[in-house]
């Protein structure tokens, strides 16, 4: 399966959210949709769950326009609440029942995934009785009770603890094995990095990138290493070699070459300075980096 | 359609858990049952004749009087009357003296056949009338008989000029508006009660359900239309049926207390609550509140937070009071034009049209215009209820102004 949205715009009350926001999403892969607070992700997703109609652009799936009421979607909000006085299994049920499931179905799959969950002793206990990490997995228990075709998930991992998170990872892993389409969404990019094969940036109800990730990891740490001295003073040597420009990442220095200065030129300069060197490797981003250059660059 | 049915199911058998709808439910048919026991409960509380007669040498001990006159004495003072079980004085003071002192409560000094003097300690309540044992009456006739006497006339004849009594009869062509204030009065409250119990709980439905954010799942899960309606069409239900068993809890109690309720009062109620009064009420009712709950609804979603819903609901409270006080008022007047323009419009006319239909002859083609009337502002109100609460659902954090929200409303 391939969704696709195209060129989508939408206003509110004359101020443009979104700007014809293209990107394509894969089944079988994980897309990490990122942005930061107020970017347009929450009205894109909307407009995709049918909350919200496009004022113009379109979305289709396998070339063909996307009818939400012919996919099973299972969705998590990052502002998300369930009722506060309603037992588990109840209200699974009724959620199950309104994305489509008969009663019989809602109970059955709710009881199995509530159970998967490690919930099963608060089955019919209501959910203010539930700690904030396994509300948290109940709202996730929601979005899969329908063995969803397109699973959204945006910030799935607030409030759990790392044997929780393993758990969904589990889920999601399990999910994308299935050849769903999983869109995630998150501020935590070592979890991103974890799942996503692909990763589309918006900034200001733009797509200001959508790509493979290893793609872009590979072609932002083109012409780049990254190297690790025992002694750190020792930095100040490298100033000799031209045509670098060299910047410092956590223990790490990042040594960039510029005017078609290769890396194999680069290595053997800084051997014939004979550094002490801890580690050396070709520098590859992560996507935090990533992030935070490609929200840098646009502000510039 | 399905999803409507969905959303209509599980909040109605909510509604069966919410404290507050349960409690007030409860209470009010308590009340309702409790109330058609009391002609019971008054005739079981009946004194025996040994019982009255013993109070009332009690509250004589508390009596004293002065006559000096023999004549008024011997006509006041015998076998039946109360001022026999009083105490006696012969000297004012002595008795002003047992009044300060509490030894007595009131004391009678009769001056003559036509003037009579009433002494107490304070007056235990503003405006208070003093019963004063027949004096006055027995005083009446002494003095009349002794003018009688004194002119040669015969008393006889002039009480049997007296007796002489013109009689009459009311014979109503249509409605008695006095036989059926009652009824109009009972179905009034009823309405009221109903829509704004039940208006209220769903506006807070609604606004918790934006509080606690469980809105971000059942607006993705489903159409703003379903959830709506099937809240909507959920109290209404619930309220019907909270109407019906009203009418019976009070059905049953009146037939389980029939022997002590006055004949006529039966009469009336078999007489007056017609069919057609039913349907009207039943229809009305059913209306009115679809109208009404489908704009709580929509000021429900208007707020962020549960304690804004009052806030939120106040202008259709204010319209709502106000028709119920126009219905309650009209009921003196019930040909008021007041109160058959109030039946025309759709805000008052489910109260204020049973209120006319009930106690005056209301033609057809009248409940016919005033139910389409109706019908058609629950349906706009409704198509327009779904749009604010489509555009209000998913708008987090200050109240969303009313207008604002209309004018975004394409």
């Amino acid at each position: 399966m391939k969704l696709e949205l195209i060129n989508i715009n939408k206003s509110f009350s004359n101020k443009k959210i979104l700007k014809d926001i293209s990107f394509t999403i894969n089944s079988g892969k994980a897309m990490g949709f990122l942005g930061r607070n107020g970017a347009g992700k929450t009205t894109t997703i909307r407009i995709i769950m049918d909350v919200f109609k496009a004022d113009s652009g379109s979305i289709t799936i396998n070339d063909k326009p996307f009818l939400k009421k012919d996919y099973k979607i299972g969705y998590l909000p990052e502002e998300k609440g369930m009722y506060q006085k309603i037992p588990l299994l109840k209200q699974l049920v009724y959620f199950g029942e309104l994305k489509g499931l008969s009663k019989k179905e809602a109970i059955e799959k709710g009881t199995e995934i509530i159970n998967k969950m490690g919930l099963s002793e608060y089955l019919n206990k209501p959910l203010s009785m539930l700690s904030k990490g396994n509300q948290q997995k109940f709202f996730i228990a929601q979005s899969i009770i329908n063995d969803p075709d397109i699973l959204i998930l945006d910030e799935p991992f607030g409030g759990l603890d790392p044997v929780n998170a393993q758990s969904l990872k589990d889920i999601i892993r399990d999910y994308i094995k299935k050849d769903k389409i999983v869109i995630f969404s998150s501020h935590q990019m070592s979890h991103v990095e974890e799942f996503c094969d692909d990763v589309t940036f918006i900034k200001d109800g733009k797509i200001v990138l959508s790509d493979n990730l290893n793609k872009l990891k590979k072609e932002m740490g083109k012409n780049k290493i990254k190297i690790k001295l025992i002694e750190d003073n020792e930095v100040e040597k490298l100033n000799i070699i031209k045509d670098i420009l060299i910047k410092k990442e956590n223990d790490y220095i990042i040594i960039e070459c510029l005017n078609n200065k290769k890396t194999n030129d680069l290595l053997l300069e800084i051997l014939n300075l004979k550094l002490n060197i801890e580690e050396f490797s070709n520098y590859v981003p992560n996507l935090e980096t990533i992030f935070i250059k490609i929200e840098g660059d646009k502000n510039e | 359609m399905n999803n409507t049915i969905k959303v209509f199911l599980f909040e109605f058998k909510n509604k069966f858990k919410e404290k507050t709808i349960m409690i007030s439910s409860i209470i009010i048919l308590l009340l309702i049952f409790i109330a058609t026991f009391i002609p019971s409960i008054i005739n079981n509380n009946k004194k025996t004749e040994e019982e009255i007669i013993k109070e009332q040498i009690e509250e004589m001990e508390n009596v004293g009087y002065i006559i000096n006159d023999k004549d008024i004495e011997s006509f006041l003072i015998n076998d039946k009357s109360e001022l026999k079980l009083a105490k006696k004085y012969s000297n004012e003071s002595v008795l002003i003296n047992d009044i300060e002192s509490k030894d007595i409560k009131i004391g009678f000094v009769i001056i003559n056949e036509t003037n009579y003097k009433i002494i107490r300690f304070g007056s235990e309540f503003a405006f208070s009338e003093v019963y004063d044992y027949g004096i006055k009456d027995n005083l009446t006739i002494y003095a009349k008989n002794k003018f009688y006497k004194e002119h040669n006339i015969d008393p006889m004849l002039v009480s049997n000029a007296e007796k002489i009594e013109i009689s009459s009869t009311i014979q109503d062509i249509g409605k008695s508006a006095e036989n059926n204030f009652f009824i109009a009065y009972i179905g009034t409250f009823i309405i009221y009660f109903i829509i704004i119990l039940f208006g209220v709980s769903v506006s807070t439905t609604i606004a918790r359900e934006k509080n606690d954010r469980t809105m971000e799942l059942l607006i993705t899960n489903t159409s703003s239309t379903s959830l709506i309606v099937g809240k909507v069409l959920a109290s209404l239900i619930f309220s019907i049926g909270q109407i019906i068993a009203m009418l019976l809890i009070g059905y049953i109690g009146i037939l389980l207390n029939k022997a002590s309720y006055p004949p006529n009062f039966l009469n009336i109620l078999v007489q007056n609550i017609s069919p057609s009064l039913i349907i009207i009420f039943l229809l009305f009712s059913f209306f009115g509140c679809l109208m009404y709950f489908f704009v709580y609804a929509s000021l429900g979603s208007l707020v962020s937070k549960v304690e804004d819903v009052n806030n939120a609901i106040g202008p259709i409270q204010l319209i709502f009071i106000t028709s119920f006080m126009i219905s309650m008022i009209s009921m003196n007047t019930p040909n008021s034009s007041l109160l058959t323009i109030s039946s025309f419009i759709p805000f008052t006319s489910p109260m204020a049209m049973f209120v006319r239909y009930s106690m005056t002859l209301v033609p057809l083609i009248d409940v016919i215009i005033s139910l389409i009337l109706l019908i058609i502002t629950s349906v706009l109100l409704a198509y327009l209820s779904i749009k604010i609460y489509r555009q209000a659902t998913l708008n987090y954090g200050n109240k969303l102004s009313l207008i604002k929200v209309l004018k975004n409303i394409k």
